[in-house]
């Protein structure tokens, strides 16, 4: 039986999705029918600005060249997801917990760090550069590696990866097994249990994990920014300046809404092409067969496939991690000497001490806030049926699948249209909106296959509903919510597309990173890289302990 | 060397599977005729679902040969052989309707349109289901999917038929009515069909033969009356059929035959033996509750108390403790005994097989 009105444990998660959610991207619309000039702000509403991008044909090719490079990173990512949750589901399920621990991991581990170590990759005195110079291969470092297309497309898939494995990972863990034997059995071939089996039931992960790696390339301002290059400005990265120095958030605004209607159309095509393109593979895969030898080579093709993944995704993180060590000033390679110079330096600098300061205050506002607001809400979404409840679901997940720059520029708009500067609590707030969907799906996932006769046990062996929660709820979930808690604990440490644009004069310590890689590459910045990457690894090890190995696949689960 | 006589004709050679040091089947060889119903009998863990998957091609065996048809398809994978499985769970595919999951092995083999749509009404008709073609599979109850499960195997008229534990999750009456259908369905096609079970009664009710496993090897081989009547060993005798099983011991042998005395008396019975039956010492003589009887205590081959008798519908099921053990006898005419009762049990002179000691 269906309820009309939410059951009131769920109210504040609406609210607050509403009110920080819906309501500075109502703010945003406002704010991009003003108008800017040289700072001064007019309000009077126009259109001046979407007429502008009509006339000016840069802007809208801009945006088009971002979302052709979304759609070039999605394509390189999705499969690879797949190819990978493919592994861990199907071929190497005895592995797949700790598998599943190292794409979390490398999900955890800070943003910008791993953008920045693909620059100490490609860059002219970057790994790739160095190996050739020392062969005797050039002469010159070749500087196309770093700056241009290639460096974002490959730091992007980077980045992206890990985020692309879930859903298909989670869409995959409902196939079962058995099914793809009944293929083959039948008579189908690899090719022909792939296009007619595998890929169809995996559909919904292989959508959102398109839908996830495509928006997020596309509207990714940080990327293009530090290995783009010239030719790697991005609608992003415009979008960005406009809110920042060029000083016309207005035009800034006006852009982001095209961006969010380019999306819109862009999909839309997808939908209609990805349908085409299925009917055709699966037409065509009749032909194949007979490849005798596809199944017998799956299993060392798949093992060489995931030990490639694994060297990409880590051999940057690495190489981070040992260049902090390095006696060299430049804080690139070649190696010169040991030293812990760089960590002394940075743990006696009182910025950093500040920084870690404002990082700790919005993370314990960031758990606090989202657990206390998403967690009641994810009981009553997980157990109750009420008019709604899909709505409130979809926008659980907004903060997820919308651009961190919109999302924002958005709460940007919406502190100017109430004549609010930036600052930690800001921060804090949109810290909490950021971390929602995580403690949504955490606790939803446990709480599906949560055996509701141990609560009626409760009952019947004389317990009140309030103690049943308190002696018998509470304690089973205790791990989950534990787990989910330091889950978000890590994404806010590493929160830094939103943070950036609403910290205003203070500083967390992504932005900090940041404000220390746009000057260039210091040692400093290599030695905080490298402290980042270990307090990720305790914090995924840590959550993993606590919700004995189930938070990866706890927050897997979720997006079911 | 396909030779179209032995077609449907599945011969196993010296087969063993190791999982992880242990093997899960140990050097099994078996000739299934074709045209034969055989099931393969046993509790769980004894490797015939690892037999039938070596059989279907997703298990290669560690060491031996799978030959059907009599080619040799050791290497092949399970794609490339004129088997079909009817799996456990049916393992449906969830995305295509009824149609099209019959259709599925027809148009993977790139089969024309007209035919497929033809053999897969036929099929639907065959297994009685040819109003559902176009529903979704997930609807469908439990007997309905193990229905569309058949028929996806049976339109591609493999050689041989493999069904895996296929009415496990079915409630007792429609597995007893799936029972008569699947005969009747082998019947008609004449295929071979090879049935994994756990469960004795489905496995004696429907088989032209049954191979009883146990650990990874084959017990015994034979009909249904064959295993029930002269197991060979007592792990036979315990698990295919019910009984009881009298200490005795072997005093002597009549060719094939021992003679036992039992436990606590002083009278011989002469009884045909188990391969596993000691020459001489401890045994245990096997009574089919069908073959006792209950007696006065002076005409009763041993006496007992009546612990308890059971209604069981077509039978009264007494339990008379006696010799050292608690004997079950099932009499279709209830008589006049009562709990704490003392009887006598006598049984059919050739109502007892002696097998090993406990």
């Amino acid at each position: 039986m269906k309820r009309w009105f939410p059951p009131w444990p769920a109210i504040p998660l609406a609210v607050y999705l509403g009110v920080l959610l819906l309501g500075p991207l109502v703010a945003l619309a406002v704010t991009s029918l003003w108008t800017a000039d040289l700072f001064q702000v007019s309000r009077d509403p126009t259109l001046a600005n979407y007429q502008l991008l009509l006339d000016r044909p840069l802007y809208a090719g801009l945006i088009l060249k971002s979302l052709s490079l979304g759609l070039v990173v999605a394509l390189v990512t999705v499969p690879l997801g797949f190819i990978a949750a493919y592994a861990l589901v199907f071929a190497f399920p005895r592995s797949s917990g700790v598998l599943l621990g190292l794409f979390m991991v490398s999900m955890l581990s800070s943003y910008l760090v791993r953008i920045y170590a693909w620059k100490a990759i490609l860059g002219p005195s970057g790994v790739i550069n160095l190996a050739l110079v020392s062969l005797g291969l050039i002469d010159e470092p070749l500087s196309f590696l770093l700056y241009g297309n290639f460096a974002v497309v490959v730091t992007l898939v980077h980045i992206l990866l890990p985020l692309a494995l879930l859903p298909i990972y989670a869409a995959m863990g409902n196939i079962e097994p058995q099914v793809l034997e009944a293929s083959r059995d039948l008579g189908g071939g690899m090719l022909y249990t792939l296009t007619n089996v595998l890929i169809p039931l995996a559909r919904p992960g292989l959508v959102a994990a398109f839908l996830f790696c495509f928006v997020l390339a596309s509207a990714d301002y940080v990327t293009p920014q530090l290995v783009g290059g010239s030719d790697g400005v991005m609608i992003g990265r415009v979008i960005a300046d406009q809110f920042g120095f060029s000083g016309n958030a207005p035009l800034g605004a006006a852009l982001a809404i095209t961006l969010l209607a380019g999306f819109g159309g862009a999909l839309a095509v997808f939908a209609l092409l990805g349908n085409g393109v299925g009917r055709v593979a699966r037409a065509a895969s009749v032909l194949t067969r007979a490849r005798r030898h596809c199944w017998r080579l799956r299993l060392p093709l798949l093992r060489a496939a995931m030990g490639a993944i694994l060297v990409f995704l880590y051999a940057p993180l690495v190489i981070v991690v040992v260049v902090s060590f390095n006696t060299s000033t430049s804080g690139i390679l070649p190696l010169k000497g040991l030293t812990f110079d760089w960590y002394d330096k940075l743990l006696r600098d009182a910025v950093f001490h500040e920084a870690i300061r404002a990082s700790l205050v919005v993370a314990v506002a960031a758990v606090v806030g989202a657990t206390s607001i998403g967690g009641p809400a994810a009981f009553m979404i997980a157990r109750r049926r009420f008019v709604g409840r899909g709505a409130l679901l979809a926008l659980t997940f907004g903060p997820l699948v919308l651009p961190g720059i919109v999302i924002g520029v958005a709460l940007l708009a919406a502190l100017g249209s109430l004549g609010r500067q930036g600052g930690l609590w800001p921060t804090a707030i949109a810290h909490v909106l950021v971390c929602l969907p995580f403690v949504v799906m955490v606790l939803r996932a446990r709480l599906k296959d949560f055996d509701r006769q141990v609560e009626d046990a409760g009952r019947d062996l004389g317990s009140s509903p309030a103690r049943v929660l308190r002696t018998v709820t509470l304690p089973i979930m205790a791990p989950t919510i534990i787990g989910a808690a330091i889950l978000v604990f890590g994404v806010s440490l590493d929160e830094f597309v939103v943070t950036n644009f609403i910290i205003g004069a203070n500083a967390t310590i992504p932005t900090m990173i940041w404000g220390m890689m746009r000057i260039g590459v210091t040692p400093t910045a290599n030695a905080l890289a490298a402290l980042i990457l270990v307090v990720s690894l305790v914090l995924v090890v840590l959550a993993s302990w606590v919700a004995r190995g189930r938070s990866g696949r706890a927050l897997v689960g979720g997006l079911r | 060397m396909a030779r179209p006589d032995r077609t449907g004709h599945v011969t196993v050679e010296g087969a063993s599977k190791v999982f992880d040091g242990t093997a899960a089947v140990d050097d099994v060889s078996l000739e299934v005729r074709a045209g034969e119903f055989l099931t393969l009998l046993g509790p769980s863990g004894c490797g015939k679902t690892t037999l039938l998957r070596m059989i279907a091609g997703f298990e290669r065996p560690t060491r031996g040969r799978v030959l059907i048809g009599g080619r040799d398809v050791t290497g092949d994978p399970p794609e490339f052989r004129p088997v079909n499985m009817v799996f456990q769970r049916y393992a449906l595919f969830p995305h295509l309707n009824v149609e099209r999951n019959v259709a599925y092995g027809l148009l993977a083999r790139g089969e024309d349109g007209h035919a497929v749509a033809r053999k897969v009404g036929a099929a639907l008709a065959l297994v009685d289901m040819a109003g559902f073609a176009h529903g979704p599979v997930r609807q469908l109850s439990g007997g309905q999917q193990q229905r569309v499960a058949l028929a996806r195997a049976l339109v591609n008229e493999p050689e041989v038929l493999l069904l895996d534990e296929p009415l496990a999750a079915l409630d007792l009456q429609l597995r007893k009515r799936m029972q008569v259908e699947l005969r009747a369905i082998h019947r008609r096609l004449g295929t071979t069909f090879i049935y994994v079970t756990h469960d004795q009664g489905e496995a004696l009710a429907m088989s032209d033969r049954v191979a009883v496993m146990n650990r990874g090897i084959v017990a015994q081989i034979g009909t249904p009356e064959e295993t029930y009547h002269r197991p060979r060993s007592r792990f036979v005798a315990g698990f295919v059929g019910e009984g009881s099983f009298v200490p005795c011991t072997v005093r002597g042998s009549v060719g094939e035959d021992r003679v036992v005395a039992l436990d606590g008396s002083d009278r011989t019975i002469q009884a045909p033996a188990s391969a596993d039956a000691p020459s001489s010492g401890a045994a245990s003589l096997l009574v089919r509750p069908e073959r006792a009887s209950i007696t006065g205590t002076e005409k009763g081959l041993v006496v007992g108390r009546v612990v308890d008798l059971m209604f069981t519908g077509a039978v009264r099921r007494y339990l008379i403790a006696a010799s050292g053990t608690e004997i079950k006898v099932d009499l279709a005419d209830p008589g006049p005994w009562r709990v704490d009762d003392t009887v006598g049990v006598d049984w059919a002179i050739d109502g007892a097989v002696v097998v090993g000691p406990e």
